[in-house]
């Protein structure tokens, strides 16, 4: 069976495979670099654009007036749960296959939170009034109102944030120890800063073995929380098709899906770029399309299950919007996202898809094409057949939405290409952490194995 | 001072308990509407009559189109075909149904707690409203509301008064920039005037004394506004006619007279608009 | 009586195991051992047991900081509700609507719990303190380091005790 990592990796050759990356970039880089700065520059002349005429520009109407923006917010929050699962919830079960991929993952999420943090400003019709959702002391008295869904996910999206930026950073010290030991110039004295004067002491790793344990310990139940809040925008609501209990789940389990997913494309793209056959291994990129596959399985499960109820129902408001969205004008994107959410991952299972790196990273993009198209279709069909017959209308995106949501992936793409740059892109020391608990576990197994040879060898000789 | 205020409301939420948690049963008004749509004949002049009250602008055909109308009243028509519904009537009502609709100013409002930054709330008077210089446009008001009564700016429509037509806005009310949402008020700013006028007499706003725009343009007097807390008032006397009454989720009819029905009850939003049903075949 | 302070790299974790090991016997029989610390490229829970396990405080901030952010988000919610006393009722909801509440003080255990972690993480691990002394950087390649400070008396006998150790360097200064 293969390892998931060889035993017999040098920690000095890990530091120069990782530091390596971090060198002056090739021509590739600086074009995808400046695709990304004119994609999400036409994202602001969008915006602008929107903000200039009205949210008419959007092609919003009476009565969809929630459109893609919404539906790409909770898209990029999704994305975002995969760091909180490979860091935090493997981190506590003792996984340590996660430790390679582990921090592309977390930079992953801080990213992809960063992106989905625009979105509601962008959906306001009156954005320059935004910091009016902030509890700010004003001489009027006026507070934002708690009791809004909108507003829980103002708070719960700034404790994600900051609490994964910080999981990201606090993990990241000791490589950045190792980054400032091994460079020169303004590289030298930006690790020197961020590093915090770390030296390795054991009064240091002490305290930060206990720190990371209880920042996953706290993240675990944020990610779940974050999501059941974006989740509850929909649920709290009493329209057809959101009113449903198991949208938290649902959103949280599909989160998850969209993250593994996301892991997939990034640990292809990674081991491809930078060489990183040694750490990136095919054993541990098996697991990872288990695991997505497993939680293909509860999506699906808590999909099924709300059709299910609908139909055991006889709500006639949850039936005619279950029925718009497999035969309305929205059905060819409801069946996409049906085959693409629910059938396309079986392709996982297959060995030699997941030995083909091109084909699995298509299956991984179209996987998460899918998770995108689930959330529109909560989106747009319920409120394209709502209460009120006199009222339903269809939204079909225009320009504006559409370049705004490339600009959304541009930008993300943006942040991770400076940071593989500046920060190595996968745990040195966490791979040397790793080496050595298996290098230690396979030796005393092979003293163990001795000493039962020799014990069957006096047996024999007495 | 928040303090005092803070007692002050308490007490007022303890007493409170006659209808669900109506925290202003014991005030003076409360405004209600009954529409009598046996007598709407569906001619729009309710809804002509509020564009002229309450500025609100004309969007033009293709944006109409689109679901762009701000038109806080509006007659909706449903077009019933020939077949007959065996549960309801053996003689199919052919033809056209009218529903004036509008902000149902619900008591159990959906659209008011979900606003972010509390831009809609629920007044003394039974009315619920929407503060226009608050409102950041995150539109999850019409979302949760069922009626879909709440209209959004989508644009900027000050170019539909070019001068010299700004001279005929309605000076007691504000025009909305882009970005901001409305919806009828009951002629809030009548109602304003109304109480104004009573309070400096010392009285209490008699029945008729106040007409919302709507009202007072119907040429068939299908739609009837008044203060629901006034026993002698006419809305009063039909809700008492056709037992209805706020705290209950379905007017199960009795009799034939009794057509009296709130608009998707069964929600629990409250609505303080009474519908009469049209008078059917099969009860003559 | 001056000090002196030696730091000696060692090439795995069974060199430094017994290295450490004979200076803590030696201490227990001699003194003059100062201070003992190890540097080292990934934590190392055996090593650290031999050279003295010390206790960790990071989890009493992370608890004040969860409770302190119970409280804040409750008053919060609550307190500004009252102020905007005049636009509460919403939607036939009660003044201190304990579900909506209960999210916000959720969120609010978890941030502040977070930050109060991450506060105890920088006082505990003293890692703002400036005074890095003696460091290699192969600490952080692949190295163990060993960092002795030793009175004048037993200085050179530490000395020759790392070295026999198999230590591939030793460093030292002279503390005034």
């Amino acid at each position: 069976m293969e390892e998931d990592i060889r035993k017999d990796i040098k920690w000095a050759q890990i530091n120069r495979d990782v530091l390596h990356s971090m060198q002056r970039p090739r021509r590739v880089y600086w074009i995808m670099l400046s695709v990304c700065i004119a994609l999400v520059g036409a994202g602001a002349y969008a915006v602008a654009y929107q903000y200039n005429y009205g949210m008419g520009a959007a092609l919003l109407n009476r009565p969809q007036m929630w459109g893609l923006y919404i539906a790409t917010f909770v898209f990029w929050i999704g994305v975002s749960h995969s760091g909180t699962l490979l860091s935090a919830i493997l981190h506590i079960t003792q996984s340590d296959w996660r430790k390679p991929i582990y921090r592309s993952a977390e930079a992953m999420t801080a990213f992809s939170v960063m992106t989905a943090g625009l979105f509601p400003l962008i959906h306001l019709g009156r954005i320059w009034d935004f910091y009016w959702t902030m509890p700010y002391p004003n001489e009027r008295s006026l507070w934002p109102n708690f009791r809004s869904p909108l507003l829980w996910d103002l708070v719960a999206i700034m404790t994600y944030l900051t609490s994964s930026l910080l999981f990201l950073y606090i993990g990241m010290i000791p490589d950045l120890a190792i980054c400032r030991d091994n460079t020169t110039g303004w590289r030298h004295k930006l690790y020197g800063v961020l590093a915090l004067g770390w030296q390795g002491t054991d009064r240091q790793w002490r305290n930060f073995r206990v720190t990371y344990l209880l920042m996953a310990c706290f993240l675990i139940p944020l990610a779940v929380s974050v999501h059941s809040i974006v989740a509850s925008d929909f649920a709290m609501s009493i329209m057809p098709g959101w009113h449903v209990t198991s949208f938290p789940p649902y959103f949280v389990s599909g989160a998850l899906y969209s993250g593994c997913a996301g892991i997939i494309t990034l640990f292809i793209l990674l081991r491809y770029t930078f060489r990183y056959e040694d750490y990136l291994t095919f054993p541990i990129l098996d697991k990872v399309c288990k695991l997505t596959f497993a939680i293909a399985m509860v999506w699906t499960y808590l999909n099924l299950i709300e059709f299910a109820s609908v139909w055991y129902g006889h709500n006639m408001f949850d039936k005619e919007v279950l029925i718009e969205k497999a035969s309305g004008p929205y059905a060819p994107f409801w069946w996409s996202m049906i085959v693409l959410g629910m059938i396309l991952p079986f392709a996982l299972l297959s060995h030699r898809i997941r030995r083909n790196m091109k084909l699995l990273m298509t299956v991984s993009l179209l996987l998460n094409v899918g998770m995108w198209l689930e959330r529109w279709m909560i989106v747009s069909p319920t409120l394209a057949k709502n209460h009120e017959p006199y009222t339903w209308a269809y939204h079909w995106p225009g320009w504006v939405e559409l370049t705004i949501l490339a600009a959304s992936f541009a930008w993300f793409t943006l942040l991770f290409l400076i940071f593989v740059k500046i920060f190595p892109s996968v745990s040195m020391y966490e791979v040397k952490e790793m080496l050595y608990h298996r290098r230690h576990v396979s030796d005393r197994l092979e003293r163990e194995a001795d000493d039962d040879s020799l014990v069957v060898a006096k047996e024999e000789a007495s | 001072m928040t303090v005092k205020r803070m007692i002050e409301n308490w007490s007022a939420f303890r007493k409170s308990g006659q209808v669900g948690d109506e925290y202003y049963d014991h005030k003076d008004y409360r405004w209600g509407m009954v529409i009598d749509l046996n007598t709407c004949i569906g001619c729009n002049a309710c809804v002509t009559a509020c564009y002229a009250e309450n500025n609100l602008p004309v969007v033009g055909k293709e944006r109409f189109g689109r679901g762009l109308g701000m038109h806080w009243m509006r007659i909706e028509r449903y077009w019933q075909t020939g077949e007959a519904d065996e549960t309801r009537t053996r003689y199919p009502e052919q033809g056209a149904q009218y529903t004036p609709m509008m902000c149902q100013q619900c008591e159990h409002a959906p659209c008011e707690p979900v606003c972010p930054v509390a831009a809609t709330y629920h007044t003394p008077d039974g009315l619920n409203a929407q503060v226009y210089n608050r409102c950041v446009g995150s539109r999850y008001c019409s979302n949760n509301c069922p009626y879909k009564v709440r209209y959004f700016n989508f644009y900027s429509y000050t170019e539909t008064w070019p001068s010299p037509l700004e001279q005929q806005l309605n000076p007691d009310i504000s025009v909305r920039d882009k970005g901001v949402m409305e919806k009828c008020t009951f002629c809030v700013q009548r109602l304003r005037r109304a109480k104004n006028e009573a309070k400096n007499e010392h009285r209490l706003v008699n029945d008729g004394e106040v007409q919302t725009a709507c009202q007072q343009s119907c040429p068939t007097q299908a739609i009837m506004f008044g203060n629901l807390s006034d026993a002698e008032s006419r809305v009063s006397k039909s809700w008492q006619k056709h037992k209805m009454e706020f705290g209950h989720h379905e007017n199960k009819k009795q009799q034939t007279t009794q057509r009296g029905y709130r608009a998707l009850e069964e929600l629990n939003t409250e609505p303080s608009v009474m519908y009469l049903e049209r008078v059917r075949d099969e009860d003559i | 009586m001056s000090r002196y302070r030696l730091f000696a790299l060692f090439d795995n974790f069974a060199e430094a195991r017994e290295a450490i090991i004979e200076l803590k016997v030696m201490d227990l029989r001699e003194g003059g051992v100062e201070e003992m610390r190890m540097k080292s490229p990934i934590p190392h829970p055996e090593l650290e047991e031999v050279i003295g396990a010390r206790p960790v405080f990071v989890q009493r901030f992370t608890f004040i900081g969860a409770v302190l952010g119970a409280i804040g988000g409750f008053l919060l919610t609550a307190g500004l509700s009252q102020a905007t006393f005049t636009v509460q009722p919403q939607g036939g909801k009660a003044i201190i609507p304990f579900p909506t509440d209960l999210v916000i003080i959720y969120e609010g255990t978890i941030l502040l719990g977070v930050l109060a972690t991450v506060l105890g993480f920088f006082l505990g691990a003293k890692l703002l303190r400036r005074g890095g002394t003696l460091y290699s950087s192969k600490v952080s390649e692949d190295q163990v380091g060993l960092w002795v400070e030793v009175l004048d008396s037993h200085y050179e006998k530490v000395k020759t005790m790392l070295w026999s150790h198999k230590a591939n360097e030793v460093m030292e200064e002279e503390v005034p």
